[in-house]
């Protein structure tokens, strides 16, 4: 967390009542995202998002046959765990980065609990009941400079764009029960419904009516007084949010704030698809593939 | 004690109730009805301000201890700690067979949401060097649990004579394919395919906390808002009213005329 | 332990050739050689200094916050106190595993890191301050305390830290009857002698010196201890290079430099 003097905070403000922000950017631009994926040997999936050269998100995904929960017999488990590094920040250390982590990996799992991710859930079922694939996602946060939840998600979307699992034969047992399976490590399937997992998008108010950012910075999030995190699933749709800070806000900037997030984060969607079809092209094809960032 | 009972469901005035006429719910109401509501303030003597709240079959007990000099650290404004728990008897899943003390993770996300909320309201500024705690405590969840938290622990700091800048009520709706609908039981919920939850502050018409499960129509997320903030602030009148009630009796216990 | 096989005609304890007959290691390797490194200083924005170190496949990241005021309630009133932390990422080893920033041997690792760079940093220099030095393993392919040595030891100069050297480290392990310099995962395991050491380079004093398990007697130890020494050598150059490119980049970005 940044602290901010009044001053400072005054001069965040008042430029956003003008519509003008410190480092030039529209009230609802974002900053440049840098997105790369497969960037672990050791994971089936991984990618690192970076927002504007500050923002540093790591995410790998490694998945384990287990069992189903009895709740939902016939969907697989996607379950999240969202460390701050310390490299991040001071307040990291030991404990200290536990509230934002648990805070992230709800957010994490509310918007992957929702019903549109539900068919994805279902292709990582083997065996009714008895057997499922279960993804463990792991997600770091190396660096934070604002906007952590749109990082975040955006990383871990790109992961299970990009996530690889081995194929699983189902070998019929004598009786229903006996049914075994058998995990064929050299012929490996991407998940095909992965492109329905949703992103968040935050946009975070500034005091006034109908003033409010996105993609802040640390030092814009400080002295916002109220914020909205809304997943947006690639229909448009509401799968989860959350509000933050104590201001309030009032009903029509919230209902066009919502708006606005939508719209954005189908752009986002949009844009990052894009990106990910010709990385994963190009990496069917073979091509070689240019490391950025500190793995080049 | 003041007390306030409300027998007849109250009623949402909005622009879909017309239309919507016959659809009746399991329980009779319709859509845009909440359930019967009760609330009481002041019924616990150790606590500085105390709240219940109850509708349909949520139940919901708060302690408002404090404000109270901060033994740890010296702040210049007035911090607040909550703390929401489910009875193990609430009948909410996951809160029966629960093991020891600790908190499970959704009761601390709510806890620290119960917190902004109230911090909204609340002039922390006035209280250097203090802390004020809520707590409460969910002895029956029928559906809507962490919105009747809001408003039971709205009317315990009231209660306790915090000064506060508003007051503050939740609401919950629930998206059943296309329909919304109002103050969902516990069953409802569980089969809707998304929930809206609302903190609001009636003097201020801000929302003060937001909370979406499930998968809901952009436009559907706008109107549950709208819905929820009109059961807010029917909510809001119904907790003054028993706030005037408390005040009046108390008044009158000590020989002051009428106001 | 059973007569091991003729030198260079490995079966190890998982039944794997250590060394080929050609003398070389399973990645290809010389038994002096230490694996491929790169690095980078500067590689996080908001840490006083950053720098990311990669040997191999293990891949670390260091950060440096500080001198700064100290956070906590010790400090020293005439030289500066270093702390450390030391964590590894869950994906970074094949095996999932849950670890903790706390568990024994993060606790150990920091530890060593945190008593390594006492010894070089000039404390006296900053009086009543603090100097955090975190390190994240983001993958493990053998020798993460190697990488975090070497990793802080940049990640220091880039913060502009006062240090009378660098602080170079290597470790040796044993298969086959052979010294091999920086050993990856494979060659080092829990039931075979690796020695870790750190050096600086320019004095050639020993900091830190670490063996786990045994060896044989005084003349493998001194051999272990040349292996070593000549790995944190290999090492030094590629470390050097890169601080002085970095160097270099930063007094052309001012305009001090023509390159």
């Amino acid at each position: 967390m940044q602290f901010l003097s009044d001053a400072e905070c005054e001069y965040i403000r008042n430029g956003a009542k003008d519509g003008i922000r410190s480092d030039g950017r529209a009230m609802l631009d974002i900053r440049p995202v840098t997105l790369e994926t497969t960037v672990l040997p050791t994971a089936s999936g991984s990618a690192r998002v970076r927002i504007g050269k500050v923002t540093d998100i790591l995410v790998g995904i490694k998945p384990e046959v287990a069992e189903p929960s009895q709740d939902f017999p016939d969907e697989g488990i996607i379950s999240f765990t969202v460390e701050c590094s310390s490299l991040a920040s001071p307040d990291f250390v030991g404990r200290g980065g536990a509230d934002l982590s648990a805070e992230l990996g709800q957010l994490l799992t509310r918007l992957y609990t929702s019903p549109v991710t539900r068919e994805l859930r279902r292709s990582l079922s083997i065996i009714k009941g008895k057997k499922c694939w279960i993804l463990h996602i792991d997600a770091l946060v190396l660096d934070s400079g604002g906007n952590l939840f749109g990082a975040l998600s955006l990383a871990v979307r790109a992961a299970l764009r990009v996530v690889i699992l081995p194929r699983v034969i189902v070998i019929p047992g004598e009786a229903d029960d006996d049914d075994e399976i058998e995990v064929d490590e050299e012929e490996f399937k991407m998940l095909e419904r992965s492109r329905d997992a949703p992103i968040a998008v935050t946009l975070a108010s500034q005091g006034d009516r109908g003033i409010y950012m996105a993609d802040c910075t640390s030092e814009e999030e400080s002295c916002a007084t109220a914020s909205i995190t809304m997943g947006v699933s690639p229909l448009g749709k509401s799968c989860g949010a959350v509000s933050a800070g104590t201001g309030g806000i009032d009903l029509d900037t919230l209902s066009s704030m919502l708006k606005d997030a939508a719209q954005l984060g189908l752009e986002i969607l949009d844009a990052t698809d894009r990106f990910l079809k010709t990385d994963i092209d190009n990496r069917m094809s073979g091509a070689p593939i240019v490391p950025i960032g500190f793995f080049s | 004690m003041g007390a306030i009972t409300y027998g007849p469901l109250v009623r949402i005035d909005g622009e879909g109730a017309k239309t919507k006429e016959r659809d009746v719910r399991e329980d009779g109401r319709r859509w845009d009805e909440l359930r019967p509501i009760y609330m009481r303030v002041g019924m616990l003597s150790t606590a500085t301000g105390s709240g219940y709240f109850e509708g349909g079959g949520t139940k919901i007990f708060c302690a408002v201890h404090g404000p109270r000099p901060s033994a740890s650290n010296y702040t210049i404004d007035g911090t607040m700690h909550c703390d929401v728990r489910w009875a193990q008897f609430s009948g909410r899943e996951g809160a029966a067979g629960r093991q020891g003390d600790s908190m499970s993770e959704e009761e601390r996300e709510l806890s620290s949401s119960l917190q902004r909320t109230l911090a909204s309201a609340v002039r922390l500024e006035n209280y250097p060097k203090c802390r004020i705690d809520v707590s409460a405590f969910v002895l029956e969840d029928g559906g809507g649990g962490f919105a009747a938290v809001t408003t039971a622990a709205s009317l315990a700091l009231a209660d306790a004579g915090v000064e506060m800048t508003d007051i503050m009520a939740g609401s919950t709706v629930a998206v059943i394919g296309k329909q919304l609908v109002v103050d969902p039981s516990a069953r409802e919920e569980a089969i809707a395919d998304g929930t809206v939850r609302v903190g609001f502050a009636s003097q201020r018409a801000k929302v003060t906390d937001l909370m979406q499960n499930g998968e809901v129509d952009l436009e559907q997320f706008r109107e549950a808002i709208k819905v929820c903030c009109t059961a807010s602030a029917q909510v809001c009148g119904l907790m003054k009213e028993c706030l005037v009630k408390k005040a009046k009796k108390w008044l009158k216990k000590r020989g002051r005329s009428e106001m | 332990m059973a007569p091991p096989p003729k030198r260079g005609r490995g079966g190890g304890a998982r039944g794997l050739e250590y060394i080929s007959l050609d003398g070389l290691r399973v990645d290809g390797r010389l038994h002096t050689e230490v694996r491929k490194i790169r690095c980078s200083l500067g590689t996080l924005s908001r840490a006083d200094g950053s720098a990311y170190y990669e040997q191999g496949n293990t891949r670390v990241l260091a950060a440096v916050y500080g001198p700064r005021e100290p956070t906590g309630r010790d400090f020293e009133h005439d030289k500066a106190i270093v702390k450390c932390e030391f964590s590894t990422a869950m994906f970074a080893s094949t095996a999932r595993r849950r670890t903790w920033k706390g568990d024994r041997k993060s606790t150990a690792a920091a530890i060593v890191v945190q008593r390594l760079f006492e010894g070089v940093i000039l404390l006296a220099e900053y009086p009543r301050c603090q100097i955090d030095i975190y390190v994240q393993v983001l993958q493990n392919d053998g020798g993460t305390l190697v990488a975090a040595v070497n990793a802080a030891c940049l990640a220091l100069i880039n913060a502009g830290v006062a240090m009378s050297d660098y602080v170079v480290a290597c470790s040796v392990g044993y298969v086959d009857n052979t010294f091999v310099a920086d050993p990856n995962s494979l060659e080092s395991g829990s039931d075979r002698p690796e020695l870790t050491l750190a050096i600086t380079p320019h004095s050639g004093k020993i900091c830190s010196c670490q063996l786990v398990s045994k060896l044989a007697d005084d003349a493998s130890f001194e051999s272990a201890m040349q292996y070593a020494t000549a790995g944190a050598k290999q090492i030094f150059q590629v470390l050097e290079y890169e601080v002085k490119k970095y160097s270099l980049g930063l007094l052309d970005s001012r305009g001090m430099v023509a390159l």
